[in-house]
């Protein structure tokens, strides 16, 4: 009787473990899936885009969504790309050129002689580290293919305790987080555009909608 | 249900998937012209996360890269440090394949558009390799990397000419274009080792 009770707990405890798991498992999915396909903050690393970012220690806003809904990128933004060289490594660079530009591959003459000039190709952008002297960027590996690019960097994270200096505004002594203004308004003007666009579709379109704003009017 | 979404998206993603192959570019290989249905294909996305490295011969799906969202399926010619031999719409004869890049062409040389018009790709493009083929049911089985034998030609040329040998000969054919990198293959470089003292 007892032992029949035991192995019945035993086997009570082991769905319960393995539910656990597949709960555990689909969580971490989810997670993960949000940060490849929505953003997530990222740590930064590397001396290329020194006087934007730290050589080390910086964490950058990476938002992925919005490049996917808005694949235009605009000439001075910041991107996160994968490595034309290494598909394992993810680099945040600056688009110089958008396809159909015509570009000197290097002003400075370090890498190929400064008379030197390029088209970009359709469906490419021309990028570049804002560190000219200690960057692997376009000169090396040439334009690079839309389809590299991950999202674009849409803001800075500093931790106030390390650095105060970039401190823009502190509510909390825990994140500051110094957003490009510029940038966000840019975007949410599209995106205010696009919802007073698709609403009025739906104003025009619905019946109701349409007779009831008539009767208000 | 919704609530386990995250984990069959995430098994579809990163592991295994299947697509429908359209269009004529991979022709004998895939969507023959006797045959009336489009192929559908298993997709491994785990061999390629998991850095297997690519060997010449495979069959791989990769984004396009003139235009960011299309996917596209091609079977690679060379690996880095490969010497090929271009075809016409390429601006040079001969182009050596750069570190972190690869050579892909389709087999139908007439109606692909490939590296021969964009050049050597870069390896973060490449999505999934192709495993096997499951429908329809005739034609289902794994997909092989062509044998670089010449035992297989002779083999394959034995009864007269049929589709089995002209496959065998144009891959023969495509793999004459590539010089191989010095060392002999490419997931394990020679080793200098220096001496302990």
């Amino acid at each position: 009787m007892t032992a029949l009770s035991w192995a019945h707990r035993a086997k009570f405890l082991l769905k319960k473990f393995s539910l656990g798991c597949l709960h555990a498992a689909n969580f971490v999915c989810a997670f993960h899936l949000f940060k490849e396909n929505v953003g997530s903050p990222c740590l930064m690393d590397g001396p290329s885009m020194l006087p934007t970012f730290d050589a080390s220690g910086e964490i950058a806003v990476e938002s992925i969504l919005s490049y996917r809904l808005f694949p235009d990128l605009v000439r001075g933004e910041l991107v996160s790309l994968k490595s034309p060289f290494n598909p394992n490594r993810i680099v945040c660079k600056r688009v110089i050129g958008l396809a159909g530009d015509t570009l000197c591959v290097d002003p400075t003459g370090l890498k190929a002689p400064s008379t030197e000039h390029v088209i970009v190709p359709h469906g490419h952008v021309w990028v570049a580290g804002d560190n000219t002297s200690c960057s692997i960027d376009s000169r090396d590996y040439g334009p690079v293919s839309t389809a590299l690019i991950r999202g674009r960097i849409v803001a800075r994270v500093c931790l106030w305790l390390f650095d105060s200096s970039d401190m823009t505004y502190s509510d909390h002594n825990r994140f500051i987080l110094s957003i490009d203004l510029r940038y966000l308004l840019q975007r949410s003007h599209t995106l205010t555009k696009l919802m007073v666009a698709t609403m009025m579709k739906v104003i025009s379109q619905g019946h109701g909608w349409s007779q009831r704003t008539k009767f208000i009017e | 249900m919704l609530y386990w979404a995250p984990l069959v998206v995430g098994f579809d993603q990163y592991f295994y998937t299947v697509k429908t192959i359209r269009g004529r570019s991979m022709q004998p290989t895939f969507n023959p012209d006797t045959s009336a249905w489009n192929d559908v294909v298993i997709f491994d996305r785990h061999s390629i996360n998991s850095g297997k490295p690519i060997l010449r011969g495979d069959i791989v799906s990769l984004r396009d890269p003139i235009r960011h969202n299309r996917t596209i399926v091609k079977r690679v010619l060379a690996v880095p440090g490969d010497v090929v031999e271009t075809l016409p719409p390429y601006p040079q004869t001969e182009v050596l394949i750069p570190e972190g890049h690869i050579w892909v062409e389709g087999d139908e040389p007439f109606h692909s558009l490939d590296s021969n018009s964009f050049g050597p790709i870069p390896l973060a493009l490449v999505d999934a390799r192709l495993r096997c083929i499951i429908w329809p049911p005739h034609r289902l089985g794994a997909l092989r990397r062509p044998t670089s034998s010449l035992t297989a030609l002779t083999d394959s040329l034995k009864p007269p000419r049929n589709s089995e040998s002209a496959k065998t000969e144009r891959n023969m054919q495509q793999q004459s274009r590539v010089t191989e990198a010095a060392s002999t293959s490419f997931h394990d470089p020679p080793v200098t080792r220096s001496p302990e003292w």
